[in-house]
């Protein structure tokens, strides 16, 4: 890793209150925000899933959103793909390891605009004990007033090899690209 | 060998392969993600070829007649059985492709593997568990049906050496 991606995590970890400083600091918490994924299986047809526990923190600006940045925390255990048998079969060791690795992170290393409404997210995934830089493409879908102030929705889209994680398990059954869509509802201050 | 018999012995090889496909699959730990999804899908393609089969063979009898029973309570007995086992070719293709619709588990149900045969209805947990029940114990009943009427048939052929073979039981 990069000593500056590892500088940016550091100070996103251990210094919290200095985005909250700035009043523009909001929580990623499931109330408002949700993280889906897909996997293809042959080609033939996909398996839809979701996280459903996780926790952290969005910096942002809406009229700078290239001064944006977020760090997740996921717990693995809360995979959700609408069926038991399948989830346990990902909480198991020969896919998130949730007994070994009970959460993966996502922390933002750099946010470049490149749109209006666009903007694209460099940052770190560790999951399994390893990181590797992702990249996702937000999209502000929606901004408006409200009776209490402003709202905001984003959608995040991206997609990871889960191999780079060393999570292998099921080829080809299951694909090893992973698609990712994340919806977020913020209330801006 | 006429149609109807070409028929009938095909129906009941598939129905011997889908029986021990059937048992076998389910204990198949998911993990074994490839080789479950294969076997899952041979055993929707049989049974959609089974289904077929069944009503090619209900069109022949209409047209030809069916099977020569014997006299008495044996025949009364074999075309109880017989209805039973026709019944449970036609049922057991419905139940499980209903049950593979309303599985959570949301594969398609693909004829050979790549054509997608639309699901009716949409994951349902408990409908799913009501209908793999009704599955398990048609299942079962073929089984035993079907032991029931391949002894009986033996029986039948024997008890008719060496009388001549073409007054014996013609599956239809």
């Amino acid at each position: 890793m990069r000593p500056i991606a590892m500088f940016l995590i550091l100070l996103f970890a251990l210094s919290p209150r200095l985005a909250d400083a700035s009043g523009l600091t909001y929580p990623v918490e499931p109330a408002s925000t949700h993280i889906r994924f897909v996997v293809g299986h042959l080609g033939l047809f996909s398996t839809t899933g979701e996280f459903k526990d996780f926790s952290g923190q969005l910096f942002l600006d809406a009229d700078h959103p290239e001064t944006a940045r977020v760090a997740v925390k996921v717990e693995t255990a809360s995979v959700d793909t609408f069926w038991g048998d399948r989830n346990d079969l990902l909480r198991s060791s020969d896919y998130f390891d949730v007994g070994h690795f009970p959460d993966m992170t996502f922390t933002s290393t750099a946010v470049e605009r490149t749109g209006p409404d666009t903007a694209r997210i460099h940052g770190v995934l560790t999951l399994l004990g390893r990181s590797h830089a992702e990249t996702f493409d937000a999209v502000l879908t929606d901004r408006k007033p409200d009776a209490t102030g402003e709202v905001a929705d984003f959608r995040v889209e991206g997609h990871v090899l889960r191999s780079d994680f060393g999570m292998t398990a099921g080829k080809p059954m299951v694909a090893d690209q992973v698609d990712i869509a994340i919806d977020a509802h913020v209330r801006l201050k | 060998m006429t149609t109807q018999r070409r028929v009938h012995w095909w129906t009941a090889a598939l129905v011997a392969v889908m029986l021990v496909l059937g048992w076998s699959m389910v204990a198949v730990p998911l993990a074994l993600l490839l080789v479950k999804f294969v076997l899952y899908q041979a055993h929707k393609t049989i049974g959609i070829v089974i289904f077929g089969l069944t009503l090619w063979r209900l069109a022949l009898r209409r047209w030809r007649g069916g099977a020569t029973l014997p006299a008495g309570w044996r025949g009364v007995a074999a075309g109880t059985v017989h209805a039973a086992l026709l019944v449970l070719l036609l049922a057991m293709p419905v139940t499980g492709f209903l049950l593979s619709a309303a599985s959570p588990s949301g594969v398609p149900t693909l004829f050979l593997g790549f054509i997608a045969i639309p699901h009716p209805i949409g994951p349902d947990p408990v409908l799913f568990a009501r209908l793999q029940g009704l599955h398990r114990l048609e299942g079962w009943a073929m089984l035993v049906l079907g032991l029931a009427h391949g002894g009986a048939g033996l029986l039948f052929h024997r008890a008719m050496i060496p009388g001549p073979r073409q007054t014996g039981a013609t599956p239809g």
